[in-house]
């Protein structure tokens, strides 16, 4: 199946975006895994944030959040303002 | 003098009527309102009637430094403004940055009433105990950078703070600001009308004194904790950074980026619009501090090349990049720094002048307003040039900007046909620039703001959830980190009510809400320390959270008096009846089922009636507001009390 990827893990403030093939209900994070952002999901501390369609996916469930066909990802550093 | 008496300094009275200055003491007010906004609510409860004019001489405008203003706690330096507001005739608190407060403050004043109207324009020169009302016919007209150096020139001292009203102010546009130091405004409400009709077009302050708390070393070591506190919260440095406006991609990706006049809530690429590009794309020149801050988040940009070359502004902060940039359709960031440029020079909050435009703009394009009746400008989505030309009418109030200077309530009452629905306003004040669709817990917050629908009352930024601290802080109040969920409208009066008690402090106490509301780096233990050391009254975190609820429910109080029901507490129609496009879910909006839920859980848990959100007399004598109570039942407006048909 295919997944959108939107990327900005080190908070440049820009996406980038790509299209991923994916396996039939992978998780967030094998698709961090296949992007190479596990890593920076591990390193990059606390503020990572991953959206999927817009809803936040708390870190603990990113093993077990399966995404469907279409779904975008996002993932990016979460700064502060207001 | 005595010592909580020097820490506070005085209430400052100035009749522009009479022509009289005199002071009184303010630290009476400490122990029940702590200072800066908390006395100014209880200064303005006391000071107007049910029944004042907003831009009559019976309405007061007062400008309260929080207590610690003054005192080098990092980020202390805000100063709230309060009046009853032109927009819809209730409670008014406004909130700005730069230096004034903590002049203010070293001249020995906690608060400034302006109260009546001077016959012509005039401007007040504060000199320490020297207090003179001067005339202001030479300065009418200037715009609010040419004010601050004619003010200055005229008192002979460059280094005089300034606060002062643009032509916006004096016209009485429904949205104009009270600037400080030029790029500093208390913005929201049209608290710029008020002193606009007060005729007062400025206030110079310069002070020589100093701010000493009462039990010095304890207070220098709670100082320590807040700066390492702030400076130490994981959104620190993005904050200091990139400002504001570095939260924006991320907004966007949480599809809460109010765009095209909340017609969509997140776009492909944003990136021309966030701090990061101001930053690389060599517009920002510097990260500016307001009066002893650590975060320095505000900026200055200019612009260096091409059709707006020449421009220079504060900011534009997260706020302004939205509702001047995707809010009207354009990315043309050098476009957005020349209105932005255009509002702080005539003094307009750019929140309401982005939103007023962007129904403009919606309301051409529906047909309800043609080419002709706009002046013959081509107001669309993403033209830039009309819409610099159009917020310089409006600031002057010149042909079709007279109307859109009314503000988006009244502006769609005119025009009429269905433009309400897309008139985002609630309480007449347009909406801040998060879609509230995608954010229940900003929803419940910006329906019961006394003022209208914005975050500068209870900013919850927490339930994104964007950083640890964040979702630690949800836990805490929740009981459950899984409440972290914008998304989600359960327990979002528990964390509304938080954060209303948590900025009620930060705001009487003078510190930034960043420090406390986006950032945590200062918690209501620490903020319940630093009033201890600096006042010697020992007060615990939950006694302090009870004071900002006392101030809050004060508002709420006036809010009653000036007529206020449940039926004010509402949203914008457009986020009530219209689901977020670009959410898959079909309940991605605020309907009023939803919304009512939430507003009678918030009422339950405050002890505020449901039916009326009048508060009972047993919650106000449990935060000790006995004659408050006494006072709305004389007036027959005491929640829990059945009224006639009921």
């Amino acid at each position: 199946m295919k997944v959108t990827l939107r990327a900005d893990p080190v908070g440049s403030g820009r996406m980038e975006r790509s299209e991923l093939d994916v396996a039939s209900s992978a998780t967030v994070a094998a698709v961090l895994t296949a992007a190479g952002l596990q890593v920076a999901a591990d390193a990059g501390g606390a503020r990572l944030v991953v959206t999927v369609n817009g809803r936040r996916i708390d870190r603990s469930a990113w093993d077990r959040h399966q995404l469907e066909d279409g779904d975008t990802v996002a993932v990016f550093s979460g700064l502060t303002g207001g | 003098m005595n010592a909580l008496r020097q820490l506070t300094g005085d209430v400052l009275y100035v009749d522009l009527t009479e022509r009289r200055v005199w002071r009184e003491p303010m630290d009476g007010y400490v122990p029940s309102y702590i200072g800066g906004r908390g006395v100014g609510a209880r200064l303005l409860w006391d000071l107007v009637r049910a029944d004042v004019d907003p831009f009559g001489a019976d309405n007061v405008l007062i400008f309260s430094p929080g207590l610690l203003t003054g005192a080098g706690v990092t980020s202390s330096g805000r100063t709230t403004v309060t009046c009853i507001a032109p927009t819809n005739g209730f409670y008014l608190k406004t909130n700005g940055g730069g230096h004034f407060g903590g002049m203010l403050k070293y001249a020995g004043y906690g608060s400034l009433v302006v109260l009546g109207r001077a016959e012509s324009p005039v401007y007040l020169w504060i000199d320490d105990e020297r207090v003179e009302i001067r005339d202001a016919k030479e300065l009418w007209g200037l715009d609010v950078r040419a004010t601050d150096s004619a003010v200055k020139a005229a008192v002979g001292d460059e280094d005089a703070v300034v606060a002062c009203i643009g032509p916006a102010g004096e016209k009485r546009v429904m949205f104009a600001s009270v600037m400080f130091s030029v790029y500093n405004a208390a913005g929201r409400g049209g608290a710029g009308a008020v002193m606009g009709a007060k005729n007062l077009k400025a206030i110079a302050v310069k002070g020589t004194g100093y701010i000493r708390p009462l039990q010095p070393e304890r207070f220098h070591a709670a100082r320590g904790a807040a700066n390492y506190g702030v400076t130490h919260d994981s959104g620190y440095q993005g904050l200091s950074t990139y400002g504001t406006s570095g939260s924006l991609a991320g907004v966007n990706e949480v599809r809460a980026l109010a765009s095209y006049n909340f017609r969509r809530s997140h776009l492909e690429d944003v990136y021309p619009i966030t701090g990061q590009y101001l930053t690389a794309s060599g517009l920002l020149k510097r990260r500016v501090a307001c009066y002893s801050c650590l975060i320095g988040c505000h900026r200055f940009c200019t612009v260096d090349e091409g059709p707006w070359a020449g421009t220079y502004s504060g900011g534009p902060e997260y706020e302004s990049l939205v509702a001047l940039g995707s809010g009207t359709g354009t990315l043309d960031t050098a476009a957005i720094l020349k209105v932005n440029e255009t509002a702080d020079l005539m003094g307009m909050d750019t929140i309401s002048l982005g939103g007023v435009i962007q129904w403009a703009i919606e309301t051409h394009e529906k047909g309800l307003l043609s080419r002709d009746d706009m002046d013959g400008l081509d107001l669309r989505w993403g033209n830039a040039e009309a819409i610099v030309e159009m917020a310089r009418k409006i600031g002057v109030r010149e042909g079709f900007g007279d109307l859109l200077a009314q503000g988006t309530k009244r502006a769609s009452e005119i025009v009429g046909g269905d433009s309400y629905k897309w008139a985002v306003q609630a309480k007449g004040l347009e909406q801040s620039r998060v879609d509230t669709r995608s954010a229940k817990a900003y929803a419940l917050a910006f329906a019961v703001n006394p003022r209208g629908a914005d975050h500068l009352f209870t900013e919850t930024f927490a339930e994104f959830g964007m950083g640890p601290e964040a979702r630690g802080l949800v836990a805490c109040i929740t009981g459950d980190e899984r409440y972290t969920e914008p998304y989600c409208s359960e327990k979002r009066a528990e964390i509304v009510r938080w954060h209303e008690d948590c900025y009620a402090v930060t705001d009487a106490l003078g510190l930034c809400a960043f420090t406390t509301t986006a950032l945590y780096g200062i918690t209501p233990a620490l903020m319940a320390e630093l009033y201890s050391a600096a006042t010697g009254i020992e007060t615990s975190e939950e006694e302090i959270m009870l004071l900002g609820r006392r101030i809050m429910t004060l508002e709420k109080c006036i809010n009653v008096r000036h007529g206020a029901t449940r039926a004010d507490d509402v949203l914008p129609w457009r986020l009530m009846h219209e689901v977020n496009p670009d959410r898959p879910e079909p309940d991605a909006v605020n309907s009023p089922e939803e919304l009512g839920r939430m507003l009678d859980e918030y009422y339950d848990l405050h002890g505020w009636d449901r039916a009326t959100s009048w508060p009972t007399r047993d919650t106000l004598a449990l935060l000790g507001l006995d004659d408050v109570a006494d006072s709305l039942e004389a007036a027959g407006r005491l929640g829990g009390v059945p009224q006639e048909g009921q």
